[in-house]
């Protein structure tokens, strides 16, 4: 199992990445107006939609380890925030090189691209938090508040572009994107989504080890004993 | 009170806190007071007001105004409300050279300032795209644009 | 030939690919070899920190 997520859902996800790329780089018409340039769209959509998934599962994580503390969902919590922030960050670069022939600037004070950078900065604080706090137990209760509290960037900038005027365009959909280039997008897009589920399953080992040599025992996380009354101690990590 | 049902409450706070802050960014009327550009109608509507100050107007470059001067890299437009004939519009005026995109009837934001002669002189010239995304029409591959360029050139010079 | 100019700028209404007004962007390859070459790397470089920040100890055995 451990080795067929190392290796087999890595060469999978490459595979897919390099199809996807490839129909949109070599096989996909360019646009009519944009030229060459939209095939640009391949590597921001899905950097974006990768890492809007995984804050989404940040999110999740946060919510459920309040509900029901685990070191599997801290971790989880953890891992999904720093690959979404890698994500994130790259869909911001690409984003800004492709404004740059398209709208004539790298940046503007947009909705859409201001509402995106808040986001990044608050899980970039979310990240820098978890530093901060030396015992594993209120880190991942502290921060677990503020990712659940940072979650409402999510939903701004998805429909930022909807509810207010901007630069940036509201989403495509596949009535108004050309057949060939909705193929190559969703190829790109699947290919980017296993890539960060393999990134979201190595760092989450990562995660998990520490907090296991962080805590003797995790098994013995105070609230679990309190919730099962110390009976059913088997059941974590 | 243990420390489950402690966290459990604190979720259920944090939730309520994400929930509300949502509810007013989505709802409140902080679009109204933090609009990123200007409609022509919205800006002339301001008055004097709208004189001076830095600000941004948007909406679509009306047909047949644009006017280039690449000697001198002066473009001269009209950015109306819509490209319904006869809906508001102001003249912009620009010293830089807009991005290809840049044509009759496509979306502008122009940041700069208007004053009382009715001319918006630009400083920044942003173009926005439609969220389509199309493959050329028969005969109208970019790369053979591309290819015929002197060839249209020529023929525009000689018009 | 002379068909195909006319037709062409009957398709562009006022100007030329590359001329101002066009609405057509030409060319820009190198934005979006940019934007593939950072992605890219920004990727590989994550892929590099965890593979230096792995597990010492393997948590496979106790999944």
């Amino acid at each position: 199992m451990g080795k067929f997520i190392k290796w087999g859902l890595l060469a999978l996800s490459l595979a897919v990445l390099a199809t996807g790329w490839w129909l949109g780089l070599a096989w996909a018409p360019p646009d009519r107006e944009m030229g060459d340039v939209q095939r640009i769209m391949y590597v921001h959509v899905p950097l974006q939609w990768a890492a809007l998934v995984a804050m989404f599962i940040n999110f999740v994580a946060a919510v459920s380890y309040m509900f029901k503390a685990s070191w599997k969902l801290d971790a989880t919590a953890e891992s999904s925030a720093e690959v979404g922030l890698v994500l994130g960050t790259a869909g911001m670069i690409t984003g800004a090189i492709w404004g740059r022939p398209t709208w004539g600037v790298y940046w503007s004070w947009d909705p859409r691209l201001t509402s995106q950078a808040i986001m990044l900065v608050a899980y970039t604080g979310y990240l820098v938090l978890r530093r901060f706090v030396e015992d594993p137990e209120k880190r991942a209760t502290w921060s677990s508040v503020v990712a659940i509290i940072g979650a409402i960037n999510l939903p701004i900038v998805w429909f930022s572009v909807r509810w207010w005027r901007s630069l940036h365009q509201v989403q495509s959909t596949p009535k108004t994107v050309d057949p060939e280039m909705t193929l190559a997008l969703r190829v790109s897009a699947f290919g980017m989504l296993f890539i960060t589920l393999w990134f979201l399953v190595a760092r989450y080992r990562q995660a998990l080890a520490e907090r296991q040599a962080e805590v003797a025992l995790p098994d013995a996380l105070p609230s679990d004993l309190a919730a099962a009354g110390g009976a059913n101690s088997s059941r974590v990590a | 009170m243990s420390p489950v049902a402690r966290n459990r409450l604190i979720a259920l706070g944090a939730l309520l806190v994400a929930g509300a802050g949502l509810g007013f960014v989505a709802f409140g009327n902080i679009g109204e007071n933090l609009v990123y550009y200007w409609s022509p109608s919205e800006m002339l509507g301001q008055g004097a007001k709208a004189y001076s100050a830095t600000i941004r107007l948007g909406g679509v470059v009306e047909p047949g105004s644009i006017q280039w001067n690449a000697e001198h890299t002066t473009l001269q437009f009209r950015v109306a409300d819509d490209v319904k004939e006869g809906s508001p519009s102001v003249l912009v005026r620009s010293t830089e050279t807009p991005p290809q995109m840049f044509r009759d009837k496509i979306g502008v934001v122009v940041e700069g300032t208007y004053d009382k002669s009715g001319v918006f002189s630009s400083n920044r010239l942003m173009v926005n795209h439609s969220n389509e995304y199309r493959a050329p029409k028969e005969g109208e591959d970019p790369r053979q644009w591309q290819e015929t360029l002197s060839d249209a050139t020529t023929a525009m010079g000689a018009k | 030939m002379m068909t195909l100019s006319t037709q062409l700028l009957g398709l562009l209404a006022a100007a030329a690919p590359g001329q101002v007004g066009s609405g057509r962007i030409v060319g820009g390859w190198g934005y979006v070899w940019a934007c593939y070459a950072i992605t890219v790397a920004m990727l590989v470089l994550y892929a590099v920190s965890l593979w230096v920040r792995r597990p010492k100890a393997p948590t496979d055995a106790k999944e």
